[in-house]
């Protein structure tokens, strides 16, 4: 692979070649719009994509599902901003700054900032996929189950951060995730566990209805009294969505450091944007010089975790690409797409076919600038969709979460526990419970549990393993290290806010 | 301050959660695990989640009680001095009707789906959801909006998809 005029012409083979160029451009297209619809997500867009590219060149198909991969990710910030409602699950931490900026009329430089972090963040994991995928492939391989224990405590940790105003309020929602995802059957003895003999309960409660009962419904349920926006997308311009070069670098660290907390996240199996950006928010909660302000409307919230969301998307194709590991369910589905046009992925392909490996890298660099071009020059067509009128934005939000709900499994079930949860979600919200919690318990809980009770049976019950594994013992101390920051930093802001009532 | 409303729904929230670790709890004394395997037992995780959960909702809820009650005794000491938008901080706001009737209205959807059909349930939805939440909407638009929210929806997740959606009716018809 090292030959330079190789590389140069398997790039060039897809750069000039306009059916390449227009598939990763409608791959990503189509991203945008699947993740920015909730109830839509890139996962379903690329499993979509994978019977309609058979007859298409594997680059041309991949390049297709690349685009549909980073253009669904970075998607799902627009509503995040615009209705508060995540379009994807990696977008939950986008509501929390993004959204407050949408009311405070500052929609555009959110939707803005959020899509250069996104594009920023892929192409670094770009340049790190690129020149460090089979060292980090190798070292991730290494991760046993102490390693991914502490990941899950590391990212369960970060609860504390996103509680807002009330940690045990927080605790209380995390402990709500929590619970609920160890309904179904035991990862480790295989019992059934509070399942009331519902067989629509044995695979456990399914993240897109608990997403959409914690978020959508009630979001819809108090955006229903609300008026129409005012913001008045006519008056948009792209000055007020581009930031500047001289903005963009004085945010150089937020967005590289949270590039690289997205690129190893996505790096290791079974992790995920969600996480990704959490604990990258959390970080730059934590340097910031004025964390009082995340949570209303802190611009590098909304950049930290797009930027980590995306940087995922280079990250999880390193442990695909080299081991056939799929990173997450979108590169599940990758793998499958890459199976169907012969490629296997592993050590292998690199090998015996680089022009492919080579196509695909710069596919997934393609794709990262129709993505940021897209959004660039349809923020006027986004923010339109608060001008559509409150009351049949609210309907036409109902059937989509509902059906989203609905199409995952093909089954009724997910509905009745969407509206469940959202009516719960809907009296959390106004008794100010946090959701991020609730979301971040739900995708950690049942993996710190199972990794935690297997690393207890390969170490003979003793908790001593975790003390003969210094990347898990490293994770763990900062873990706790960063939960005593958080309960510091959120009494000191508690007594801020006490001292500025009594004057 | 924390208004009285906001202090109502903490105690429901409370009052749910404690049911719901008790009904989870209750299930999990009610069907042990009998095989024996190594390792943490099945239960150990979630039970001792479920009584956390407990004890921080119960001890919650009683400070919330003491709250409302001091809260209660402090309105009736100085109404006479409030100004009507202080009083709301002391008074509970029930919920707008739009929201109760967007809520009754979605779970009415769910029910149709399997009795009158997505398609039939949508259009109703959409077209009685829009009237209701603003009255002057036409009727010719919220039709309108309906009939084109089932065209893409069918698009995407029946053609595209090839997901069934439920139609109990138009599947006799067709």
């Amino acid at each position: 692979m090292g030959d330079l005029g190789f590389i140069l012409s398997s790039v060039g083979a897809v750069l000039t070649s306009p059916m390449t160029m227009i598939m990763i451009f409608a791959g990503t297209f189509m991203g945008l719009i699947f993740g920015s619809i909730p109830g839509l997500t890139s996962t379903m867009g690329v499993a979509l994509l994978i019977p309609l590219t058979y007859t298409m060149n594997p680059v041309q198909a991949i390049g297709m599902m690349l685009g549909c991969f980073v253009g669904g990710v970075a998607g799902g910030a627009i509503p995040a901003i615009l209705l508060n409602i995540p379009g994807t699950p990696d977008a939950c931490v986008t509501t929390l700054d993004g959204y407050p900026m949408a009311k405070q009329g500052k929609g555009a430089k959110a939707l803005g900032w959020a899509a250069f972090a996104s594009g920023i963040g892929t192409f670094f994991s770009w340049i790190i996929l690129i020149f460090c995928a089979p060292l980090l492939a190798s070292f991730c391989i290494e991760f046993g189950s102490p390693e991914y224990c502490a990941i899950a405590f590391f990212g369960l940790s970060i609860i504390i951060a996103v509680s807002g105003k009330s940690i045990l309020k927080g605790i209380l929602a995390g402990l709500l995730g929590i619970t609920i995802s160890f309904i179904g059957i035991d990862p480790v003895w295989g019992n059934i566990r509070f399942t009331f003999g519902n067989s629509n309960l044995l695979s456990g409660i399914s993240l897109m209805p608990a997403l959409i009962g914690f978020y959508s419904i009630p979001q819809i349920l108090n955006g229903c009294c609300s008026k129409n926006s005012n913001v008045e997308y006519k008056k948009i311009r792209i000055r007020d969505f581009v930031p500047s070069m001289k903005q963009l670098w004085k945010e150089k660290i937020t967005i590289i450091r949270s590039s690289i907390i997205g690129t190893l996240i996505g790096a290791i199996p079974a992790t995920g944007g969600n996480i990704a950006a959490y604990i990258a928010y959390d970080q730059t909660k934590k340097v910031s010089k004025d964390p009082d302000s995340f949570g209303k409307g802190n611009f590098r919230g909304t950049i930290s975790a797009e930027a980590a969301n995306n940087g995922v998307c280079g990250g999880s194709l390193i442990p695909l690409l080299t081991l056939g590991i799929p990173g997450d369910s979108v590169t599940a589905m990758l793998l499958g797409g890459l199976i169907l046009h012969g490629l296997q992925p592993g050590p292998l392909l690199f090998a015996e076919q680089p022009g492919i490996i080579i196509g695909l890298f710069t596919s997934l660099l393609v794709g990262t600038i129709f993505m940021l071009l897209l959004q660039m020059f349809g923020i006027k067509l986004f923010i339109k969709i608060l001008s559509v009128p409150v009351n049949v934005l609210s309907a036409l939000l109902v059937v989509f979460s509902l059906v989203g709900s609905y199409a995952l499994n093909n089954n009724f079930f997910d509905v009745i526990v969407a509206i469940s949860l959202g009516i719960v979600g809907f009296i959390l919200t106004k008794a100010d419970f946090p959701m991020a919690p609730a979301v971040l318990g739900l995708v950690l809980g049942a993996k710190f549990e199972s990794e935690f009770r297997r690393s207890l049976q390969i170490g003979n019950n003793s908790l001593e393993i975790f003390l003969h594994r210094p990347i898990a013992l490293g994770l763990i101390i900062f873990a706790i290290v960063l939960i005593g920051i958080s309960v510091v930093m959120n009494m000191r802001s508690k007594r801020k806010e006490k001292a500025k009532e009594n004057v | 301050m924390v208004k009285k409303t906001q202090q109502v729904y903490e105690l429901i929230a409370y009052s749910i959660i404690m049911i719901y670790c008790s009904v989870m709890l209750g299930y999990a004394y009610l069907n042990p695990v009998k095989s024996k395997v190594t390792g943490m037992p099945s239960y150990t995780f979630p039970v001792t989640s479920y009584i956390i959960m407990f004890v921080i909702s119960a001890v919650l809820l009683i400070f919330g009680v003491f709250k409302i009650i001091k809260m209660v005794n402090e309105y009736k000491r100085i109404e006479t001095e409030l100004t009507e938008s202080q009083k709301e901080k002391y008074v509970f706001q029930f919920p707008d009707k739009r929201i109760l009737y967007t809520l009754g209205m979605i779970i009415l959807y769910a029910i149709g789906w399997n009795s009158i059909g997505f398609t039939i349930s949508t259009i109703l939805l959409v077209t009685c959801e829009s009237k209701i939440l603003k009255k002057d909407f036409s009727w010719k638009a919220s039709i309108f909006v309906a009939i084109l929210a089932v065209i893409i929806v069918n698009t995407i997740f029946v053609v595209m998809f090839k997901i069934d959606l439920p139609e109990p009716i138009l599947n006799m018809i067709i």
